[in-house]
Parts: C-alpha cells; structure tokens; sequence
C-alpha cells in the first residue's frame, strides 16, 4: 500500500548527497516504528568463487557524511571469509509500507577497535555472552549442544547461569569484554539508489555513484556524489 | 559601579559596531538611549547547555547565554523577530526558539556559527512545543491536522523531510525523546482528562500517568529514569514527575514557585533548573527548595 501523506518523488532536481537522505528516510523508519526491526538490512557478500550470499543484519549506525554505514559480527563467519576474498558488498533497506528502498554498493573493511568496543558494551548481557558462546555459521549437533556450549563458556569466564539455561542467575559483577573475533564492519558506499514506490509501478529511482580511495584501514577519502534518474 | 560594568559589557558586545550607540554614551544616561539592566523578566525561561552546562535564557526577546552559578548576561541573537524559550541542541551548535513576528508565532532556529535564523519547516505548516533529538539532526514537535487536532511530527534539517509519528483523533502535544533517543513520551488530551504517553523501544505505547488536570512541559532525566512535568492546579502548577519504576511511581518534587509554562532542564541527573516569577531557578533533586539563579542583562534596544 502506498502510503499518500509522503512526497512519492525524488525532487527533480536530485539531492547533492543522497547520504543524507538515505539518512533521513532510516530515522523515520525507526521514529515510526515501521517494523520491529526497522534498522535491518540485507547484506550481500560474494566468495571467491563468485557465489553470492545474503543476509539480514542490524545496521546499528549510518553516517552520511563521510558515508559509511556500520553492522556487526562474528569476525570468523561466512560473510567475513568472503570480505577478506572480495570486500565489496551490497546491502539493501526496504520499508514496505513507506514505500521506499534503499540500494548501497560499497566496500568493506573493519570498524576501529574502538567503535568495537563501545558498541559491545552497551549490548545487553545475554547478546555479549552469545558473541563468546556462539562459533558463527559453524556446525553443531543440537539445539542443546549449543546451550551447554554457550553455558561452559560463561561458566569458564566466571558468570553465573541458570541450570540448563544461558540465563544469568545474577548480574555480573565485572563487564564482560568484546572477543577478539567479534567487532564492527563499515560499508563505506560509492553507489547508492533511492527507490520511491509510484502508482502502476511507475516508480522513482536516483542512482549516485562515486569513486573512494583508501586513506588507512578504516577510513577513505571520496570524490563529491554523482547523481541521475533512472527508468522504474 | 553599574556604569563601569555598563561600559565594559558593551565594548564587550560590540554594540558600537551595530551603529546604535558609542562611547559617548557613558557619559549620559543610559535610559535615554534605551538601555537597561534586567535582573528578573516576565515568562523568563532557561536551557541549560550539555557541552560547557552555561545557561541559556530568553530576554526581551533576545537569546542570553551566562554561567550556571549566574552573572552577566551575554546577548547572543541578533535579530528582528521576537524570539523566546531557547532549547539547545546537544552539540551546542543550534538553538530552537518560538518566533514571534509581524505574521505571528512560529518556531525557528539559530545557527549559532552564522547567528542565521531558519523556519523549522519548509511548509506553512503550523508547529508548537519543538524539542531536540539527541542527535541533533532531528526535531520534534506537535503541529494541527486539518480537523484541527494536534499529532507529533519530526523533521530532518539537513533533508528538511518531515513524518508523522502519531495519528489519531485526539490532542497529541509536548513530545519529548529520551537522553538515549529510544524512547518517546507526550502527553495526548482526550475529553478534557490529560495522559502522559510512553512509546518504548520496540514496545507497544503505554499510558503512565492520567489526570484531570492538565499537564504540560515534560522533561526526561539525563538518566532515562523519570520524566518531570507541571500539573496545572487552579491557582498554580506543581511540578511533578512520574518515575519509571514497575509499577510507575508519580511524586511532586516542589509545590512551592510560581513555575512558568516550560520544562525543566538537566544539568545532570540530580540538579535541574528551570525559572518562576521571573527569575532562574536551580534545584537539587533531594532538596525540598530552589535557589535563585541571579543574573542581569543589559537590554540595549
């Protein structure tokens, strides 16, 4: 359903930075609570053998200018074997019911440890025991394997959980740190499409591409964006 | 004594470059020239900065920053609209006021790296009670539908876009986000009976507090754990506040000053200031009274 109070077009004149924008229409879908995780988003990595794979992730931070956005994982997972092979990737915002979508091309790389580590402190408890519990995109037995192993890690590390459960029977006393193999991606963009949904799939679509050299591990310097209207 | 500081304070603001007055003046009165001291103002409100914690006030519709422990005045707007209740943005870089002008009341704000004045919105849309984002890229506020009704909105400056947050047939008004910005409370006047609502993250929106009397002027503690508000009795308003706690717990924190119609504002979780009859208030969280806040400011029209 097209939702009317929205303008369902791009200004014809397309933005300068579509970043901010991008920006913009993920602030409203997360003030407006569209979904309950309005924040997600499809990543999508490519193997070396050019097999793509997608997922959904949490983008937990989106800054327009320089450009980047940021998600987090499990450092040894599938996606991050494919980013040390090929770190360009893809990732895609839809809002059903506000009409839009969002298209980012970019390259990936490392957030600073920092980031890291701010950002996994201020997870809940149970989230910070999973990143150590949980050996992602491995295989496991069972359900409950995977409990007991998740249960023996935090034991191991001093915490105290519920019999059977992953629970914690108190809170813990001192932080719980970020593993090593757990942290931040940025996606740094030098493409992105805004997509507004028109009547009679007249729809409109900006795409602005742009170059971004590398300036050090985690950071690039970028060229101003350039923008164009495509065809629905 | 006061003209020295008089003297001093205007080479300080630089008011002979706006070619209203000069030197001279010193020598003569400064009534005649339209200049005055002001220690107390009608409808004074206060802001209290979250980067260096000065405060912020509102005189003859004029914008003042001064310490926190009160003093000097600085002017810091230099415009023709009428401007009052400044709310800073967290990064000290805008302030939202109420603008008054020719073609009546509106909110705006101040860019204070170029001291430009910009409508909140692009539209004609009307707008009341704006508040700031924690991130200050977003503001919030209520605006009338076309049957006449409040619902909250937010508004992106850099983009300018603007959405609604609420809809529904009742009054929906005073939105404020938490210090985190996760959560949302306003207050929603249905049939004459006031509520304040919660909007949780992820959560469905609660009502935590309802009352026949109305209730305005909300405002979150740094710590997220209550929300301060003024119930309006007949003859005065007490200034309450609603704790988060399971269940909620409402209490008066002061029944005592004469509050002017705005929300209090943090310097940390346990002092908050805020003005009455005139004058700035500061408060700590556990006293059962204010102290004044004293302060003058040379109005030179």
């Amino acid at each position: 359903m097209i939702n009317d109070e929205r303008p369902n077009r791009l200004p014809d004149s397309l933005p300068a930075d579509p970043m901010h924008w991008a920006d913009a229409w993920l602030k409203e879908a997360i003030s407006t609570r569209v979904r309950r995780n309005p924040d997600a988003m499809t990543v999508v990595s490519v193997s070396s053998d050019g097999q793509p794979s997608a997922r959904l992730v949490l983008c937990r931070k989106f800054v327009p200018d320089p450009g980047y956005l940021v998600f987090h994982t499990n450092y040894q997972s599938k996606k991050c074997l494919d980013f040390e092979n090929n770190p360009r990737a893809a990732a895609v915002f839809h809002w059903d019911t506000l009409g839009r979508q969002i298209r980012i091309e970019g390259l990936i790389v490392k957030s600073p440890r920092e980031e890291s580590d701010s950002y996994f402190a201020n997870r809940d408890k149970g989230s910070q025991l999973g990143a150590w519990g949980s050996d992602q995109s491995y295989p496991i037995q069972s359900k409950d394997k995977l409990i007991r192993q998740i249960r023996d890690r935090g034991i191991s590390m001093g915490l105290s959980l519920r019999e059977g459960t992953t629970q914690f029977t108190e809170a813990p006393a001192s932080t719980i740190k970020r593993p090593p193999h757990w942290g931040g991606l940025r996606l740094w963009a030098n493409a992105i499409e805004l997509w507004i949904e028109g009547r009679d799939r007249i729809h409109d679509r900006g795409r602005w591409s742009r170059n971004i050299m590398p300036a050090s591990e985690t950071e690039f310097t970028v060229t101003p964006w350039s923008g164009t209207r495509l065809q629905p | 004594m006061e003209w020295d500081e008089a003297a001093t304070l205007i080479n300080k603001l630089k008011i002979s470059n706006m070619g209203v007055i000069s030197l001279f003046i010193f020598n003569v009165s400064l009534t005649c020239f339209g200049a005055e001291f002001v220690r107390e103002y009608p409808n004074l409100t206060v802001d209290v900065s979250q980067v260096d914690e000065t405060l912020l006030i509102d005189v003859g519709g004029r914008i003042w920053t001064l310490p926190n422990n009160g003093g000097q005045a600085i002017q810091i707007t230099q415009t023709t609209h009428d401007l009052s209740q400044p709310r800073l943005s967290r990064d000290g870089t805008k302030i939202l006021v109420n603008a008054n002008s020719t073609e009546g009341m509106t909110t705006m704000f101040v860019d204070l790296a170029t001291n430009e004045l910009y409508p909140l919105i692009a539209t004609d849309m009307n707008t009341q009670d704006a508040a700031w984002h924690p991130d200050g890229e977003r503001v919030i506020y209520a605006s009338r539908n076309h049957e006449h009704q409040l619902d909250i909105w937010e508004v992106d400056l850099l983009t300018g876009l603007t959405w609604r947050l609420t809809n529904n047939p009742d009054d929906d008004s005073s939105p404020v986000w938490s210090q985190n910005g996760r959560h949302l409370a306003w207050i929603r006047k249905m049939n004459d009976r006031y509520s304040l609502i919660l909007r949780r993250h992820s959560e469905a929106d609660k009502v935590v507090l309802e009352s026949d009397l109305r209730i305005s002027s909300l405002s979150w503690r740094p710590d997220d754990s209550l929300i301060s508000f003024l119930r309006h009795h007949e003859k005065k308003a007490t200034l309450d506040a609603v704790i988060l706690s399971d269940p909620t717990v409402t209490k008066t924190l002061d029944r005592e000053d004469k509050f002017v119609t705005a929300p209090v504002s943090w310097i940390n979780r346990m002092t908050m200031f805020y003005t009455a009859n005139g004058t700035i208030r500061s408060r700590h969280f556990g006293d059962r009274n204010s102290r004044q806040i004293h302060f003058r400011a040379l109005i030179v029209e």
